[in-house]
């Protein structure tokens, strides 16, 4: 049967996606335009950070490298835009998925239908990572486009191999504000929790080279599953890819459990 | 034979916390019926509703739909149903004719001749973003949306609220021809003489319970009526006591007031023995009978 749930969510999301695709675009052509001027002062900004209190620079920085044109597509693009970007997109339409709908009103249009519960929240999270699809592919045609302007080489399968490592995390974090928004109906309360996991794993994964119990549970981290391997030099780590695949089914799996049985406030 | 039974429940109870929304509901809407539900609002209309369509777990309490239960079977049951919520939301930046077309295919197809029937009858341009339609013409969409696919029980959830008088009597209408080929009507409503227009039977619902059922015909039969008589002569208050029915009797001069309960019948064969010249009666008013039917509960309790 044909999903209309899924293609309904996508194609009220149609304008959304026209300043998505503005918007990364655009900032991918900053990114590429301010690259000469960082490159000409790589010396100088690595000696910067390495002068940095090591706190403050495993918590904010992560591991730079702006001399290598690679280092500077990694750091820049791929651990400090691109994922908070991606978070917020995920988040946003995980926790509207069912508690939006749910505090709209309008969940009722879809319940009072032959159609299960659980159908609309597997369309619902489709539509999630239909959405984060299409944004990977903007990320990947924009970024292979756009290094070409300014001489960096990276193979176009390193590049879809980190954008596919993004699209698995913030499909896990995007799957754990449908199953908060699922159990609660409160899209406010997903968003807000959702966001708390992501900071504090966040900071798990980058204060652990520095404090040895936060290093015996980095690997609870879905951000160091996204960096592990580090995929656009050696492409996907597989056990990385299972566990954000095992963390989404099973957020997924409790979304149904979660909303199959409950009262609705519609 | 019986009818069949299209919507029963059994002690059907509902809390929310501790706060009751229905308490021992026994309901039986039988097929081909237009069954009013009727209610102050709060008193548990709604409620029951989301329990009919599986959008609210029981306290306790069983419920058949078609003969099915909705907490099992609400997929079975649903593709029968057209639904009419109480308050209406809509995907706002649809047109009125993309929301329908969605929600046709949510119901597994439509005839689309039929939709536009439908909103050529209510008099709504399905073209217009739904976010640019009027409270009403937003009902008109929901209503289109609860008929279009032709279900065997519609559940009506307060469906006129916002319509104006002539596409109300449309809607009545509309109701009417429905109900001809076939379909089962569960109406909520705390207009009266709405219910008294499309009901064959009310049920009336006070804070959760329901405290009656009963055939719109017999409740009219009860429904008390004022009157104003106008003799020719004056006459006394003694000569019109005494009479079956009659209530809150006032004579002044030639002219006497009065509210009669029921049959006319023994009042005008008393006042056949003088001359009368006019006998102003109202329309029997439900508003009156449910009213009744409070009071008569407080005095017991």
């Amino acid at each position: 049967m044909w999903p209309k749930i899924l293609t309904q969510s996508l194609k009220t999301q149609r304008k959304s996606f026209i300043f998505w695709i503005v918007g990364l675009v655009g900032l991918i052509a900053l990114y590429m335009a301010i690259y000469p001027s960082v490159q000409e002062s790589a010396q100088a900004l690595n000696e910067y950070i390495e002068k940095m209190p090591e706190a403050f620079r495993a918590a904010f920085i992560g591991e730079s490298d702006y001399a290598s044109p690679v280092g500077y597509i990694s750091s820049e693009v791929y651990t400090q835009m691109l994922p908070l970007l991606f978070l917020f997109y995920a988040i946003g339409v995980g926790s509207s998925a069912i508690a939006g709908e749910e505090e709209k009103g309008t969940l009722d249009i879809l319940l009072a239908t032959p159609i299960r519960r659980s159908r609309v929240v597997l369309e619902k999270w489709g539509a999630l990572i239909g959405g984060l699809l299409f944004l990977s592919v903007v990320v990947v045609l924009g970024l292979f486009i756009g290094i070409e302007f300014v001489d960096i080489t990276i193979a176009l399968d390193k590049l879809i191999a980190v954008t596919l490592s993004l699209l698995l995390l913030s499909l896990s974090f995007g799957t754990l504000a449908l199953l908060i928004g699922s159990f609660t109906g409160s899209k406010g309360v997903a968003i807000g929790l959702t966001t708390a996991v992501a900071v504090l794993t966040f900071f798990i994964n980058a204060l652990a080279p520095i404090v040895d119990f936060l290093e015996k549970i980095q690997k609870v981290s879905p951000f160091y599953h996204y960096t592990a391997n580090n995929p656009i030099v050696n492409g996907l780590d597989w056990g990385s890819v299972l566990f954000f695949t095992c963390i989404s089914l099973v957020f997924l799996i409790l979304s149904i459990v979660a909303f199959r049985k409950r009262d609705l406030m519609i | 034979m019986e009818p069949t039974v299209v919507i029963e429940t059994k002690k059907l109870t509902k809390y929310y916390g501790k706060q009751v929304g229905v308490m021992d509901l026994d309901l039986a809407v039988h097929e081909g019926e237009v069954f009013g539900y009727l209610g102050p609002n709060g008193a548990g209309k709604s409620t029951t509703i989301k329990l009919l369509l599986n959008f609210i777990n029981p306290t306790s309490g069983s419920t058949a739909v078609f003969g099915k239960d909705p907490q099992k079977q609400s997929t079975g049951i649903l593709g029968d149903i057209g639904y009419i919520p109480g308050e209406i939301h809509m995907y706002d930046t649809l047109s009125g004719r993309d929301h329908l077309k969605f929600q046709a295919s949510l119901q597994g197809g439509v005839d689309w001749k039929y939709v536009k029937k439908l909103a050529f009858r209510l008099q709504v341009d399905l073209n217009k973003p739904i976010k640019s339609l009027s409270h009403g013409n937003k009902q008109k969409i929901a209503i289109i949306a609860a008929f279009m696919h032709e279900p065997k029980l519609l559940i009506l959830d307060e469906p006129t609220t916002g319509l104006d008088p002539l596409i109300q009597r449309e809607f009545y209408d509309l109701v009417s021809e429905v109900n001809q080929a076939g379909s089962t009507f569960f109406i909520s409503s705390h207009v009266l003489p709405e219910v008294e227009r499309m009901c064959h039977r009310v049920g009336i619902l006070k804070e959760g319970r329901l405290i009656v059922t009963e055939e719109i015909d017999t409740l009219k039969k009860r429904a008390v009526r004022s009157l104003e008589i106008q003799f020719a002569r004056e006459v006394k208050t003694a000569d019109l006591q005494g009479i079956k029915g009659v209530r809150e009797l006032q004579v002044e001069g030639n002219i006497a007031h009065c509210r009669v309960e029921g049959s006319l019948d023994q009042l005008i064969k008393k006042i056949s023995k003088y001359e009368v010249l006019n006998l102003i009666t109202q329309e029997a008013d439900l508003e009156q009978v449910f009213l009744d039917y409070y009071k008569r509960d407080k005095n017991v309790a």
